[in-house]
């Protein structure tokens, strides 16, 4: 009895110790987010071009990277990870991006959310079977529905970017299947929903709004001229 | 012609930067960002591109930033063939 209750008070006073560390790696993992954001923004507004060598994306890249390495094993450390490969894409590094999704580890923690980054690193360089060839071996290693949903949704993006909306259209339906109801899942039936009635040669959907300036608008004004819709945002 | 639709979900935000840019088309923006109806029927996120011929079929898509050259042909080809 004496003997459980030690082992339960220091099992207890284990898990204690390490929250700390777990606040401090936040906390450190936060600051570093907001200053890289700042420093980035800050070079880009002044002109800055992506990879210059005082592109501080590049800097911020490897200070992540570290992070990741002297944070092993906590849950920042898979999302440092991503933010790194998300600050070298951001620096057009795609092939190093690549390089080293190659070199990560599959059943490292950070996939689900550095997946899809990776398969727009394979965009840029137009190496899509890399990306292609990385996902099935996740794939062939991993039970994880959720992960599992997250890949095959990310290859259904990359048909896509290919042009090939049969094979994307299955990808996406195997999304669905490994995580049923998930926001993943939910975004696979929207592309499906793309792929079929947004698919070239179908009508474009109909539409009626108002301007910002009040006046009606609507698709329907513009039949006999050629439309560029563009979808965007001030952010 | 050009039409925009903002995810915006500040109006006065659009409007200041449609102003400060001086865009000459057609803007559309309800402040209901990313829920807007026109952004859920063409399932289209920031920085979407969808090119209508004349008969009101869709001629052509572009989901980044990045290759609006491929569009720009398009839209170029299609506004030449009467």
């Amino acid at each position: 009895m004496a003997l459980e209750r030690t082992c339960r008070l220091l099992i207890a006073m284990a898990m204690t110790s390490s929250l700390p560390a777990q606040d401090e790696a936040a906390k450190k993992f936060a600051e570093m987010r907001k200053q890289s954001s700042e420093e980035s923004n800050k070079y880009r507004e002044a002109g800055g071009k992506p990879g210059d060598p005082r592109d501080p994306a590049l800097k911020w890249a490897e200070v992540f990277w570290k992070f990741r390495e002297e944070y092993r094993g906590t849950s920042v450390a898979a999302q440092a990870t991503a933010t790194a490969l998300n600050w070298l894409r951001h620096a057009d590094q795609d092939k190093e991006v690549l390089a080293r999704a190659e070199k990560l580890p599959l059943d490292d923690p950070a996939w689900d959310r550095a997946i899809s980054g990776v398969s727009f690193s394979a965009k840029n360089t137009g190496e899509y079977d890399r990306f292609l060839r990385l996902a099935e071996s996740l794939l062939s290693r991993s039970k994880d529905g959720k992960l599992r949903a997250i890949v095959y949704s990310t290859m259904g993006r990359s048909w896509l970017d290919r042009d090939r909306p049969q094979e994307a259209k299955a990808a996406f339906e195997s999304a669905i299947r490994e995580s049923p109801g998930s926001d993943t899942a939910k975004a696979a039936e929207r592309s499906i929903y793309e792929i079929t009635t947004l698919a070239i040669g179908k009508p474009a959907p109909q539409f009626a709004a108002r301007t910002i300036d009040g006046r009606p608008i609507s698709l329907a004004d513009f039949r006999g001229k050629v439309v560029l819709l563009n979808v965007w945002a001030t952010w | 012609m050009v039409v925009s639709v903002s995810i915006d979900t500040d109006v006065q935000v659009l409007r200041d930067t449609v102003a400060r840019r001086q865009f000459n088309w057609p803007q559309i923006c309800d402040g209901k960002g990313a829920d807007t109806e026109i952004a859920r029927l063409y399932n289209a996120g920031a920085s979407t591109f969808y090119v209508v011929d004349r008969d009101g079929k869709i001629a052509g898509t572009l989901r980044t930033a990045k290759g609006l050259e491929k569009i720009e042909r398009l839209v170029e080809k299609l506004v030449n063939t009467p």
